[in-house]
């Protein structure tokens, strides 16, 4: 029992990180992870132990985040982009500029191809586990992830909403 | 030669290859064929940037208030609930109290004298529908069930409208039980479903999923009655689910994970 206590623990900075891509600030990050901790707990018997302990665990969050996502329809506003920024402060304007944009670019995709990118590439899963963690077959997680690569290109050859993003300074 | 390679080498290698997923043969394999075709390099090179970008953007260290929070509830069960972070403390107060009920009934050992007396009586009618649903139609010998596994289809999305919620009807076949059908139940507060199954030796087990609305005090517990019966129940969100046949409890575990992982 320990040991899924340490595993979970272990975890908690990639789940933190996971967390942060899916809702786009840090404060619903920290109540994201916190909810799956203890979601986690209450389900410690559901866990067939000597599997990977992250996606699960991701798969909890994801399915809370949907479901967080379905009763309060989230606006993901400048507000939300600020916070997420603010940490960058220091970075040179020109690649927090880059950054809102890649944002940006992200929120415009739909729920579940963002998802499917984010699970790859945030949450560091191969494509098996992160099929699973979405609860997708494995060429849907493909068809999502090719779709979502080819309207991020597309956006971030336009460019155009970078700078009233970033606050506005050119 | 050329051409050959390039029809091996499809969009969900190139994927693969950006997420770092390939052996080393794939790799160069890719790599080879990336040289001879530039529009699928710009691709290759276009989805790295964006990889990157992501990585960057979610690269802050963890906030350190709610990873102590996450590892409070994690090293402390007992004080899971005082987390002060969250906008519910009732809540989460629930939750630890739901942490000893099923520490305790699962013996993990904790103090005995954490164990609650405010157990919720809603939580034990909605194990106990579960029971008495178990118990009138397992044994049915005429009609157990209102449609046959062979309509499932029909069965799930009939089910589905009724609950308000997309339900699929969990397979057991791994646990050697196979669906033999379903019916709609009301269970105490809204309707409910009931999935029936068959061992080789005709035993019974049931799922049974209900909407009623219990919050988050029923997280996960197995329940034992004196005619050999064992359940094992959770909630999910909106919906419980109930496990229950005359069987041990790893059997009863081994199923309510089988259909845990179903439906989450």
């Amino acid at each position: 029992m320990a040991s899924f206590n340490a595993n979970i623990e272990e975890a908690l900075p990639a789940l933190w990180r996971f967390a942060l891509s899916l809702t786009g600030n840090s404060a619903e990050a920290d109540d994201l992870v916190q909810d799956c901790v203890e979601r986690a707990l209450t389900r410690r018997m559901l866990f067939i132990p000597g599997r990977p302990i992250r996606p699960w665990l991701m798969k909890i969050m994801v399915n809370i985040h949907r479901n967080n996502r379905r009763s309060t329809r989230q606006t993901v506003d400048d507000e939300a982009l600020g916070g997420l920024l603010d940490p960058l402060a220091h970075a040179r304007m020109e690649d927090r500029m880059h950054l809102a944009d890649t944002f940006n670019a992200l929120r415009t995709l739909p729920d579940e191809q963002r998802e499917a990118l984010l699970a790859v590439v945030v949450g560091g899963l191969d494509y098996q586990d992160a099929a699973r963690t979405l609860d997708i077959p494995i060429g849907t997680l493909m068809s999502r992830l090719h779709r979502a690569r080819t309207k991020l290109k597309e956006q971030q050859g336009s460019g155009a909403t970078i700078v009233s993003i970033a606050g506005g300074s050119s | 030669m050329t051409q050959n390679e390039a029809n091996t080498i499809g969009t969900d290698l190139l994927h693969a290859y950006v997420d770092n997923q390939l052996d080393r043969k794939d790799r160069t394999r890719v790599e080879t064929h990336l040289r001879d075709h530039p529009e699928a390099a710009a691709d290759v090179a276009a989805w790295q940037r964006q990889n990157e970008s992501m990585r960057e953007l979610f690269a802050d260290a963890p906030s350190q208030e709610g990873i102590a929070a996450a590892r409070a509830a994690l090293s402390a069960p007992d004080k899971a609930g005082m987390v002060s972070r969250s906008p519910h403390p009732a809540w989460r107060m629930a939750a630890a109290i739901t942490l000893f009920i099923a520490g305790a009934a699962l013996g993990f050992g904790l103090r005995p004298t954490v164990l609650p007396s405010q157990e919720t009586p809603l939580l034990q009618l909605a194990i106990n529908d579960a029971f008495s649903a178990h118990r009138v139609y397992a044994a049915d010998p005429h009609r157990p069930v209102e449609l046959r596994a062979n309509e499932e289809e029909l069965l799930v999305n009939w089910l589905s409208r009724r609950i308000g919620t997309p339900l699929a009807a969990p397979n057991l076949s791994g646990q050697g039980y196979d669906l033999v059908g379903g019916r709609l139940l009301s269970g105490d507060d809204g309707p409910a479903a009931l999935f029936m199954y068959e061992g080789a030796a005709g035993d019974r087990v049931t799922v049974f999923v209900s909407t009623d609305r219990i919050e988050e005090f029923a997280s996960f517990r197995f329940e034992a009655r004196d005619d050999g019966l064992q359940a094992a129940h959770w909630t999910e969100d909106e919906l419980q689910f109930a496990v229950v046949g005359p069987v041990d409890r790893d059997t009863i575990r081994a199923m309510a994970i089988a259909v845990y992982e179903q439906i989450i």
